[in-house]
Order: C-alpha cells, then structure tokens, then sequence
C-alpha cells in the first residue's frame, strides 16, 4: 500500500499485516475494508485508499488471500477473505512485529545495554 | 475531476504501462465499485461531490504507480529479470537443441528400421522435405524460446527492452548456428548442409551417416543462418507491434 507522505517509510509490510490481520476476522471487499482499516487505526495512518487494490491483488496472487465474487447488498463485489497460507504468514508477521516494537521501545526509553554504552 | 475522467486517465496510465488488459479491466471495476460505494455512503449525488470524491483515492498516477508496482513484485521474471531474459534464454536454447539433435537421431534411426534396415533406398518424400527438415531442427528451439520469452515478458508487464534483449542475445546465438547432416545410402547422393552432394555408398553395406552441430560465421552467411538470425527479431517485432496496438485499443475503448 502506497503511504501518503505523512506516513514515514519504515511502515513498510505495515499494510499487508494490517489487510491480512482484518480480513482475518472477516471476508470483506475492497471498500469495506478500507474503511475498516481506517475505524481500526483512528485515522492515524492515512493511506492512498486506491493503493490497497494492488496489494490485495498481490496478496491473492501469492495465496495468502482467496476473492470470490459474491452479491453484496445487491451488488456483485469481489470478496477477499485470509487463505490458510495466509493465516500462517499472519502469526509469523503478528510474532515480528512484536519483536521489533519491543526492540524499539526497549532502545527508546533507554535499556539497560543503551545506558551502560552511553555511561 | 469527475469519476469518470479519474478512471479513464487510470486506465490509460495502467495501459501504458503494458499491464494486462484482464487486470487493467478487474482493477478498473473494483475502483469504479469503490467509488460507487463512496457515494452511496455520502447519500449524495451532487455534481460537486462527484467531483472531490476522487482525492481519498489518490492520483491516477499515483494508483497506477502502486499497481504496477505490485503487479511486478508478483512475477518471478520482474524480480529477476537478469536470470530470466539472459541467463534462462540461453540454456532454454542449449536444451532445445539438445532435445532437437536426439529427436532426429531417433527419427533417423526409425526410418532406418521402417526402411528394412538397408537405407538403400530413403524414401523420396524424406528427400524431398529433408533440407527444410534440417533447418527447422535448428529453428524451431530459437522460435520457441523467443516466443516464450516474449509471452513471459507480456504477462509480467515488463517493457520491451528485457525481451528484445533476450531476443538478440538469441539471434546472435542462433545465426552462428549449423547443422550439417550427411546420410548416405541416397540414391541421389548425400545430403550435406542440407545439399546434395554426388557419394556413391558401396553396395551391400548399411547406410551411415553423421550429424555435427557447431557454431560458425562468414562473411557469407548461409541461407539458413540469415532466417536463424532474423526469426528472433521478428517475434520480439510481432510481440512490441502486439504490444502497442492492444494498449492502443485499450486506451480508445476506455
């Protein structure tokens, strides 16, 4: 997913853990889950709503989602819901993401190996 | 910008830039759908929102800027495009021939056998047919793998200059080709570099013959050798003519 420019570069793999955890929960298509994804962050991160197609696309290619054309409030949409593949990659995405987050606030308040250099 | 114009000019980006047709198309529809839906939840059909609904969306060359990106993180061929349009078209050729040489040694040997075994007498249709037969031994593997080079680089929207490379790389390869075939036991003589050549075989003895494969150029080069060289180039031509006139088509339909 193209991030607007208010989005720092580092987010990157960020959408794909985002896309995979919320359809995860539930089978939706594209514009819902755009909107899902921006009731789920508070709007905090802005994302390019047409950039979340191609991810999705490239997420069906490798598996890790399934689409399938369903009526949805009378319209037929094209419904993405987590492939066991991408059930998979999610614990795997879920485990690292906290890795680092724990890394990062760990050498951003400071640890114990970050004091004792700067001592 | 309207809906509509934001998707013509999405389409035309995604055009441009040798997407599919069939993914233009499903994007295209699941875009148009999007902002349907945008509408539907504003309650509102106002020319003005019609016209500002698009900024969420992004630019179309924004959006087509990520789908091609995406689009090409999918395919092996645009990630490794050194492997795939240099690397793999050579040994794809290495192969081919080798497959070509073993077909026709078999194919030799069964006629041999359908023949009674004495090859006193090649069957004139083969003789006929043979110097044609030799070359498209040749040729068929340097068609193939152009053709399939082409088709690769079509489907992972890559451009043309990975395929016309690899294109090249195959007509120089494939013009220094040779294929040189002397069967014996022809009432009309042998054939040599697909020529007859007077040869008498002792009576009473099998037919023998040779096949050699080897690389070669001169300053004239064979018949054979020219059309070798020129059926590469001559896809890649047909695959970028194919190329622009369907984005063309594509963008007009649009």
């Amino acid at each position: 997913m193209a991030l607007r420019k208010s989005n720092p570069a580092f987010l990157n793999g960020v959408p794909e853990l985002l896309i995979l955890e919320l359809l995860s929960r539930r089978p939706m298509h594209g514009y819902e889950l755009v909107q899902t994804i921006r009731a789920a962050t508070d709007g905090s991160l802005e994302f390019g709503e047409g950039c979340v197609y191609p991810i999705l696309h490239r997420l069906e290619s490798d598996k890790l989602l399934a689409a399938s054309k369903e009526t949805v409030s009378g319209r037929v949409r094209l419904v993405y819901r987590v492939a066991p593949k991408g059930k998979a990659q999610l614990a795997d995405s879920v485990s690292a993401w906290r890795r680092v987050v724990t890394a990062i606030d760990t050498a951003l308040e400071g640890g114990a190996h970050g004091r004792a250099a700067v001592a | 910008m309207d809906a509509q114009q934001w998707l013509n000019q999405l389409r035309a980006a995604l055009s441009r830039q040798n997407l599919p047709p069939f993914y233009v198309e499903r994007f295209v529809t699941e875009l148009s759908d999007h902002i349907t839906d945008s509408l539907e939840d504003r309650m509102s059909t106002d020319a003005k929102d019609l016209r500002h609904f698009t900024s969420p969306l992004g630019t179309p060359a924004a959006v087509a800027a990520a789908a091609i990106g995406e689009f090409r993180k999918r395919r092996f061929s645009s990630r490794h495009p050194v492997l795939m349009f240099v690397v793999l078209p050579i040994l794809s050729l290495a192969v081919g021939w080798i497959a070509a040489v073993l077909l026709f040694v078999l194919g030799a040997q069964a006629i041999v056998w359908l023949n009674g075994g004495s090859g006193e007498r090649w069957p004139q249709w083969l003789i006929a047919i043979f110097p044609v037969l030799t070359g498209a031994f040749v040729l068929s593997p340097i068609a193939l793998v152009a053709a399939l080079v082409c088709r690769v680089a079509g489907r992972a929207a890559i451009g043309w200059k990975w395929p016309l490379g690899a294109c090249v790389i195959l007509a120089l390869i494939g013009g220094a080709a040779l294929f040189d075939v002397k069967m014996t036991g022809v009432d009309r003589g042998v054939l040599h570099g697909t020529q007859f050549h007077e040869a008498n075989n002792p009576p009473g003895t099998p037919p023998n013959g040779s096949l050699a494969f080897g690389f070669g150029v001169n300053t004239h080069p064979r018949p054979w050798q020219v059309v070798q060289f020129s059926v590469p180039l001559a896809i890649c031509g047909l695959f970028v003519w194919r190329q622009s006139s369907q984005r063309r088509q594509h963008v007009l339909a649009g």
